[in-house]
This record gives structure tokens, C-alpha cells and sequence, in this order.
């Protein structure tokens, strides 16, 4: 998962919000279209991320110069 | 002075029961530091007792069920008392109710430094429940404060990975006990504060002695769990086990385990509630788009309707203008009989014809009217089943899985005829698993 892409609770939230406007609102198609759209993006995003993910885990180490570096965990 | 009104003046009861809301609410209930002076333990099986400091003497009353498991305190000594301060009406007297008494010689060094932290924390506010923050969602990167070759974190990584793949889990390795545990443990909280994008942190450790977890205890660990930017979940030891980390922290779990549990969503939840987020999408834009197709056919059948009775209204307005101009021409007819009979002939098809175009005007007028509705309805009903098209096109499982392609222009537009396709125009072919870049030949 990149940094570019937004974080699954967002679209989530937002396809949310896209599903009552077009089941509760009073709608003209173009809107109601666009609606679709956005929603049909933010879904196939969200399957997508919830698809190939496999869970990462880091060692946080702090350097002699006090930077914090991330390395494979030893155990 | 004026004279007491009868509705301002307070019964000693209401004052009495006034000022004993007011040192409740006002302190509630709090450990105090003194000695214990003339003591006596009443046949009842209650203490009662002052606690005194220099000039300064509080008296006090420890009823028989809370002092039951305890020796009486002698005169003199020294002790912590947890008491709740309140007003006793019968004997207008300040009390403080005892719930715990401790002299301070009996408790070992450890035990007087937990009893101090626990009241500073407490002082501070830092158990309250209302700076409790809640757990994020769909928490993403996690920060783990524990021991990196403790059991504790295999058991969240463990738990992590089954409920919840996207997550990211950020160790951040530290001693967990023995000396040097608080020191380590701080500096790993500081490394936590610093690291960003971060949803949620973890502390904890599994089972031990209970003198091993004592690291969890400390005063400044405590404070920094306090401090730390985002939500902590502290699990330290086993369920019975309560730290002062524990009580700090926004969430206490049982175990390190169940700590990951709560910080991370089950993933198949979330893919359920997609697919439900999806099927009603779905329906909403089926029905919106039924909706607009029905309110079209509407809009028609109202027009049409609307001059039907316009029509119907100029036909009876003409009716009796045709009755009278008719019967006006046969008393004419009459009264001159001398006119021939040819000149009655055409004037009565004259008439006719006059009358039968205006007619034929009128009905051509209508049939105008119903043929430019019909083709109105029909435009939009063709509008309606084309951008219906277009919303099955988009939905990547159903059309294109089976093999039709979606053309679109460099703006989005659907190309839906051969005339959109102009010589030369790029465009994007939307096909079951992506989107491919093509032309139309030059002409």
C-alpha cells in the first residue's frame, strides 16, 4: 500500500455517504450518474486494497545520530 | 436590614443537605496523610477516630465493614487514609468517612511509591473515563511497545495477520522489566511520538511476577502513555493483572492478544460490508434511473392529457358558433326565397368549406402537438435506457466481463455511434480488466 493511494476508510466512508445521497436524495441523472461513478471507484479501490495486502511488520530502531530507521524485525 | 422573605429562607435540612452535596461533589474521595488521635472502637464494631496534623484535626469514622480485615491503628501513628469527606447533620459535624487505612511504617518502600503514583495520576486526572479516545476504524500503521522476542509480540503479530493483512505493524523493541524497563520503555514511547501516520499504539507484555510487570507502575511511563499522540491499548500481563498503564491507557485489554484484536478490524467484515455497499449502489442507481424514466413518461402523459383539454375546449367553443352561423343562414334563406337556388348551393358549401378548414386546422394542430410529445417521450426514454447502458458498461463485474468494450473520449464521453467516432479521434476502450488506448483510422 503507497502513500498515494487514500486510505481505505476514506473511500469507504465516502462510498457510505455516495449510497444514502442516492437512495434518500432527490437526484437529476447526471448527478445521480456522477454519483455512480465516483462510487464505482471507490468500491473497486477498496476491493482491491482489501484484496493483495499481506501484513507488514517493521523494527523501529533509533541511530547513533538519532534518526529513526525502520529494518526487518530480528528475533 | 430587611425582613427575611418567606421564599428565601433556607430549613436546616435543605442547608444541611446543601452543604453535604456541596463537600461531595466537591471532593469527592481522596487519600489524606496524618496521625491518629483518641481512637475508640465502639462495641458496633465501628472505629471512630481524628486524624490530626500540627493544630489542624479532622474527625473520622470507619465503619465495621470496611475495617473488618485490619488491625486497629494505635494513637500516634502515622497513616495514609482513603477517606470521603461529608457533612454528618445530626451532629453538625465535618466526617470523614475512612475506606482504607494504611500507616505509612507498614508499607514497604514499592508499596508507598505505587500508593503515591496512583494518587498523582489520579490527581492529575489521568484515569478519568472522559479523556478516553476511541480506537481508530480501519486502523492501518500500529506502533508495538513491547519486548521483541517476547511471546507477546508473536501473539499480536500472530493475531494481526489473520484479522487484518493491510495492516502495518511498527515494533519498537524495549525492555519490559527489570531496572532499567521504565527508562527503556519511556524511550520507546518518545520514538512513538515521533513517528508518523501512525493510527494506534500497543504497550504491553505478557504474564509475569508481579514485581516484573512493575515497569507498567511507573509514574513517568504512565505520564507518557498519557501523552502519546495517538489512542494506546495497554495489555499488561494476565487478565487479573491491572497496571496503572493499564488504567492510563485509552483502552485496557485482557492480553496482548485481545489487544490486537481490538485494534485491528476482521478483515472479512470489511469485505462484507463492501460487497453490501456495492449491491445497494447498485439497486440506488436502478431505481433513481427507474424513477427518472417514470417521471418522464409522466411529464409526457400530463402534456398530452393538458391538450386533449385544450382541444376539447375549442371544439365546444366552436360548436355553437357553427349552430348559430348555420341557423342564421337559414332564416336568411328564408326571408329570401327570391335567391337562387344555385347561389344557395354555394353559399352552403362555401360555408362548409370554411368551417371544414378551420377543422382541418385544428386537428392538424393537434396531431402536431402529440407527434412532437411522442417523439419527446421517446427521446427521453432512449436517454434513459442509453445512460442505463452506460451504468451496466461501468460496473467492471457484469458487461465487459463477457466481452463487450466501453468507448470512451479523452473526456469521458461515452462514444455511442459510428458518427462519435470521428477520423483520427483517440480514445480509451474500457475492457473487462483495464483500459486500452486506441484510434480511430485517418480517412
Amino acid at each position: 500500500m503507497t502513500d498515494a493511494t487514500p486510505p481505505l476508510a476514506d473511500d469507504l466512508k465516502a462510498l457510505e455517504l455516495i449510497v444514502r445521497r442516492l437512495e434518500s436524495e432527490d437526484l437529476d441523472l447526471d448527478t445521480a450518474l456522477a454519483l455512480f461513478e465516483e462510487g464505482v471507484q471507490r468500491l473497486r479501490r477498496s476491493r482491491e486494497q482489501l484484496q493483495a495486502a499481506e501484513l507488514k511488520v517493521v523494527q523501529v530502531l533509533e541511530e547513533a545520530d538519532g534518526e529513526l530507521r525502520t529494518g526487518p524485525l530480528e528475533s | 436590614m430587611t425582613e427575611p422573605l418567606a421564599d428565601e429562607v433556607w430549613t436546616v435540612g435543605q442547608l444541611a443537605a446543601h452543604v453535604g452535596e456541596t463537600i461531595a461533589d466537591t471532593y469527592g474521595a481522596l487519600w489524606v496523610r496524618g496521625e491518629v488521635a483518641e481512637f475508640k472502637a465502639w462495641a458496633s464494631g465501628h472505629w471512630y477516630f481524628k486524624l490530626r496534623e500540627g493544630e489542624a484535626q479532622l474527625n473520622c469514622v470507619m465503619f465495621k465493614w470496611a475495617n473488618q480485615r485490619q488491625r486497629a491503628p494505635e494513637v500516634g501513628q502515622e497513616v495514609f487514609a482513603f477517606v470521603e469527606p461529608g457533612l454528618y447533620a445530626p451532629r453538625s459535624e465535618f466526617k470523614l468517612t475512612v475506606k482504607r487505612l494504611l500507616a505509612t511504617a507498614d508499607l514497604g518502600a514499592a508499596a508507598r511509591e505505587k500508593e503515591r503514583v496512583k494518587h498523582a495520576l489520579q490527581r492529575d486526572g489521568l484515569f478519568e473515563l472522559d479523556r478516553k479516545r476511541p480506537l481508530p476504524a480501519l486502523a492501518r500503521r500500529v506502533a508495538v511497545v513491547t519486548s521483541a522476542n517476547g511471546a507477546a509480540l508473536q501473539d499480536i503479530i500472530t493475531v494481526a495477520r489473520r484479522r487484518w493483512p493491510l495492516g502495518e505493524l511498527l515494533v519498537v523493541p524495549s525492555l519490559v522489566q527489570g531496572e532499567g524497563a521504565p527508562a527503556a520503555l519511556l524511550a520507546a514511547l518518545a520514538r512513538v511520538e515521533r513517528l508518523e501516520g501512525l493510527d494506534a499504539c500497543i504497550i504491553g507484555r505478557g504474564g509475569g511476577a508481579r514485581e516484573d510487570l512493575a515497569a507498567f507502575d511507573d509514574e513517568q511511563v504512565c505520564r507518557a502513555v498519557a501523552r502519546c499522540p495517538v489512542p494506546v491499548v495497554s495489555a499488561v500481563g494476565h487478565e487479573t493483572d491491572t497496571s496503572f498503564c493499564d488504567l492510563v491507557a485509552d483502552v485496557r485489554a485482557a492480553t496482548p492478544s485481545q489487544a490486537a484484536e481490538l485494534v485491528f478490524p476482521d478483515v472479512a467484515e470489511v469485505r462484507d460490508a463492501v460487497r453490501q455497499l456495492g449491491v445497494r449502489l447498485r439497486s440506488a442507481l436502478v431505481r433513481r434511473t427507474g424513477v427518472a424514466t417514470e417521471r418522464a413518461e409522466r411529464a409526457g402523459d400530463r402534456l398530452e392529457a393538458a391538450m386533449r383539454r385544450r382541444l376539447a375546449e375549442r371544439r365546444a367553443r366552436l360548436a355553437p358558433a357553427g349552430a348559430r352561423l348555420a341557423g342564421g343562414l337559414r332564416q336568411r334563406v328564408d326571408r329570401t326565397r327570391r335567391l337562387t337556388d344555385a347561389l344557395r348551393t354555394r353559399l352552403g358549401s362555401a360555408t362548409q368549406a370554411c368551417v371544414g378548414r378551420d377543422w382541418q386546422r385544428h386537428d392538424d394542430a393537434r396531431t402536431g402537438l402529440e407527434t412532437a410529445i411522442r417523439r419527446r417521450l421517446a427521446r427521453r426514454l432512449a436517454e434513459a435506457d442509453a445512460l442505463g447502458a452506460a451504468l451496466h458498461a461501468l460496473s467492471p463485474l457484469q458487461v465487459l466481463d463477457r466481452g463487450f468494450g466501453l468507448a470512451r473520449d479523452a473526456d469521458g464521453r461515452v462514444l455511442r455511434r459510428r458518427a462519435d467516432f470521428t477520423p483520427s479521434l483517440p480514445f480509451t476502450l474500457r475492457v473487462a480488466d483495464g483500459d486500452v488506448a486506441a484510434r480511430v483510422e485517418p480517412a
